[in-house]
């Protein structure tokens, strides 16, 4: 593909002055990434309800995570679900660190552009309420909370957005999407800073239920930590995760005027859809081709120069043979100074938030100039022709690296990250 | 002015009242005779005979079917085929509603056989029978279904996305893809939202939040005020499908579709104060009616229509009533003003774009239909719509403090 080289035009570029997470790995970003260096897999049996006799018994749960209650006013928390709760304290470490005031004046140049997931409903309220048709249930007062844009407002808030707020769900690819329409309203001068990123959660009996009949999720029960290996000739299938992850966008010349330290440069995006199946990839990834395509044609680099992709990689057959077929129609077969992993491997999936977190391991990649570790990989899948990460932390010297985000409704998305250098 | 030309050439619409875009521009010389709530319903809607692939009804829910139904009805009415446009040149984005309680009803037997009282259930036998449901059980709550299915129908393969917003997500879906035209990234947009919010759980909430019409005595939806009426005690929520179709006018005219509308600008705004907060001299709805004349490159005396939010939650329809008015000032004669719950109640996602295409109709009766005409003493706002002026705003307000508008022109005669 030929180059073009936008980054000398006059398109305005967008900083990553911010980053928030609370993932199974810690309850912050740094934690996060410590976890992640460490190549640590904090897996187990579900606590959070009897999963004994499902036949997927496994997730990656947040431990120890407690709200930022001060954040919230009293008025909303019968809006607030548990996703959002993540959200809030991820937007908390994501503000602070932009050194942006937190619930500050709301500006019309500020907006929120968010991956948001869905509640997980509850046997007792979907039996004792939806099915007995009790419409007068004190309880009915909090099912506003199935709207997911309550979670946004409270960001909103939060941010003192004024420019709009966004709320996107397009299954797993939610965050990505989310994320790169934060990236074009910066571009297009409708904004100059966006609260972005994705929560979610769906460790629960029904969620649980549903993936499994569908054949996605990995039934490895007597071995939690390894049961997510992404590329592993083995794989049998995902491992829930939960969480959330939210970035702070912003102009450069905005962020430099008020002498915002930036994290990274977010340099292209790019979304498609396979137009083919609701659950299954193209055999020939097209969709996930155009994509990561588009992304290097909006960011103007060559595919050589991306250095690290973080992928998709959910850890089932088809999709990890499917994009890895993608990738070396992009980047070509174990291409030179181009590696691959999936830190589902150590974060599961987090659905949703997957494609924020993801993206933000790829601006950590690049900050740190290392490659995150590939674990759980015992025998490499030989039709999966590109080059994993070791399954150390390694040095690598590189300028861009790449998160690739899939959803079940065919929304692939690709998101460019480079490094600062400004 | 915009140097890109882009037009409306097609509704898909589907509500209580009509179906398609005749019957739905009849319907605005109608009288509802709406009584109650049911009457804006479409819980008994059956989307099969409207269907370009009636397989696609297998695993969605009934929202969906609404939702897949308007966009069968778009693309009939625009008369779009798979090759009209290079794939990777059609993108699809959708205004979606929340998931409703009934996406789950797959899980209904294994739910009422775990149960063991008091709010506890047996897991196992949860387990064990909720594995003998369907597998795509889990697919009919997906809320992304509509973009999905619609990308099939056209092979769209191109940028796209799925808004999940209430009043303001149908609106947002055109603006991004009208956007996303003009930065030529598509060529062709189906831009449009739906909603199922009669689902009764739904208005149970929201009526416990205080944001549904009370119906006290013998009041009923054919006599209780409509339309920025101060004495408007909450929204009467409606279920329905609204899409359009958007390209170049040039490439309209090659494959010979009829423009029903000119679409110029539209942009989104919040107040920024949280769920259910917002400000009530409407400044938020000031700036944004503002910013969206800017992009189109008109001044207010070029609006001859608006067609109000009209939630009809009281407060944030004087907040969208002041912002008006502060638009339009003092001094110049002011536009007609419509509002179109009496005739189809909120639709929510997929309130704010029928309007869209219907401009035209509303121009050439000169005047607005009475089930489109508000009646407000004090306000210098008309009924009467000058042909002069032919720019069209549609508001939309969200009872989040959330608000769009888009700014349409009409056709020339």
């Amino acid at each position: 593909m030929q180059h073009t080289d936008k980054k000398s035009s006059s398109r305005r570029r967008v900083v990553i002055t911010g980053i928030g997470a609370v993932t199974p790995l810690g309850l912050s970003m740094q934690d996060t990434w410590n976890g992640l260096v460490e190549g640590v897999s904090v897996a187990g049996p579900i606590k959070r309800f009897d999963a004994s006799s499902f036949p997927a018994q496994m997730a990656y749960e947040i431990e120890g995570f407690r709200l930022a209650k001060d954040l919230v006013l009293q008025h909303e928390f019968p809006h607030m679900s548990d996703i959002c709760a993540f959200a809030i304290n991820a937007t908390k470490e994501a503000l602070e660190q932009a050194n942006l005031p937190i619930a500050g004046p709301v500006s019309d140049r500020t907006s929120v552009c968010f991956g948001v997931g869905l509640k997980c409903p509850q046997l007792s309220w979907y039996d004792q309420v939806h099915l007995a048709r009790r419409f007068d249930d004190p309880s009915l007062i909090a099912h506003i909370q199935y709207f997911p844009d309550q979670m946004s407002a409270i960001l909103g808030r939060l941010m003192g957005a004024g420019g709009g707020i966004t709320s996107v769900h397009t299954a797993c690819a939610s965050s990505g999407q989310a994320m790169g329409e934060a990236f074009e309203q910066i571009i297009a001068g409708e904004v100059d800073t966006v609260l972005t990123g994705g929560t979610d959660s769906m460790i629960s009996p029904f969620y649980s239920t549903g993936f499994n009949l569908l054949g996605a999720l990995s039934k490895r029960n007597d071995s939690p930590k390894t049961a997510s290996r992404p590329f592993d000739r083995d794989r049998d299938g995902f491992v829930f995760g939960e969480g959330a992850c939210v970035f702070v966008f912003e102009e450069l010349e905005h962020a430099r005027a008020r002498g915002a330290k930036i994290l990274g440069e977010v340099c292209g995006y790019g979304v498609t859809e396979s137009a083919y199946r609701i659950t299954d990839l193209h055999p020939e990834g097209t969709g996930p081709v155009e994509a990561m395509q588009m992304a290097l044609d909006d960011a103007g680099i060559n595919a050589s120069e991306v250095g690290y992709i973080n992928a998709h990689g959910t850890s089932t057959q088809l999709n990890d043979r499917i994009e890895s077929l993608a990738i070396t129609k992009v980047f070509g077969e174990f291409a030179k100074g181009t590696y691959v992993s999936s830190t589902k491997s150590m974060t599961g999936h987090m659905i949703a938030a997957a494609g924020a977190i993801e993206f933000a391991i790829c601006v950590k990649a690049l900050e740190h100039q290392v490659l995150p570790p590939s674990i759980n990989i015992f025998n490499p899948d030989p039709d999966c022709r590109v080059n994993l990460t070791p399954g150390r932390v390694s040095s690598h010297t590189m300028s861009y690296a790449l998160s690739n985000s899939v959803g079940f409704g065919g929304s692939n998305t690709a998101l460019i990250a480079g490094k600062v250098n400004l | 002015m915009s140097s890109h030309d882009l037009v409306i050439t097609g509704l898909g619409a589907v509500t209580s009242l009509a179906t398609g875009r005749t019957s739905t521009q009849q319907s605005l010389s109608a009288k509802p005779n709406f009584r109650q709530q049911n009457d804006y319903s479409l819980a008994n809607f059956k989307a099969l005979p409207l269907m370009r692939d009636k397989r696609h009804l297998k695993s969605i829910s009934h929202a969906d079917s609404i939702g897949m139904a308007g966009v069968s009805v778009l693309l009939d009415d625009a008369g779009l085929q798979v090759g009209a446009y290079p794939s990777d040149r059609i993108g699809v984005y959708i205004g979606s509603p929340s998931p409703c309680a009934s996406d789950n009803d797959g899980y209904r037997d294994a739910i009422l056989a775990s149960s063991v009282g008091n709010g506890q259930y047996d897991l196992a036998t949860f387990a064990r029978l909720s594995h003998e449901a369907r597998p795509v059980t889990l697919l009919t709550g997906l809320t992304n279904n509509v973009l999905c299915y619609t990308s099939l129908l056209l092979d769209a393969r191109g940028p796209n996305s799925n808004y999940m917003a209430s009043a303001v997500a149908g609106q947002m879906a055109v603006i991004n893809a009208m956007h996303r035209i003009k930065r030529g990234k598509i060529d062709l947009a189906i831009a449009g939202g739906f909603s199922f919010a009669t689902d009764p759980i739904y208005v149970a909430m929201l009526t416990k939040h205080g944001l549904t019409q009370k119906q006290d005595g013998d009041q009923n939806y054919e006599t209780v005020p409509f339309g920025l009426n101060p004495a408007k005690t909450g929204m009467v929520l409606s279920d329905g499908a609204a899409f359009v179709a958007i390209e170049h006018r040039s490439r309209a005219k090659d494959r010979g579709a009829k423009p029903l509308a000119s679409l110029l600008a539209g942009g989104i705004a919040s107040d920024g104060l949280g769920p259910m907060r917002f400000h009530a001299d409407g400044r938020s709805i000031l700036r944004l009616l503002k910013k969206v004349v800017a992009e189109a490159g008109i001044s207010p005396k070029d609006v001859g229509l608006v067609v109000s939010g009209a939630l009809g939650v009281a407060d944030l329809d004087q907040a969208e009533l002041h912002a008006l008015s502060q638009f339009f000032g003092e001094e110049q004669e002011a536009p007609a003003l419509a509002a179109p719950a009496k005739l189809w109640g909120n639709l929510l996602e997929a309130g704010g774009l029928i309007e869209l295409a219907l401009v035209n109709d509303i121009y050439q009766a000169g005047a607005l239909p009475s089930a489109l005409s508000v009646t407000l003493s004090d306000t210098k706002f008309g009924t009467k719509v000058d042909q002069s002026r032919p720019f069209v705003l549609v508001l939309r307000i969200s009872a989040w403090g959330e608000y769009s508008c888009i700014v349409v022109k009409r056709e020339e005669p």
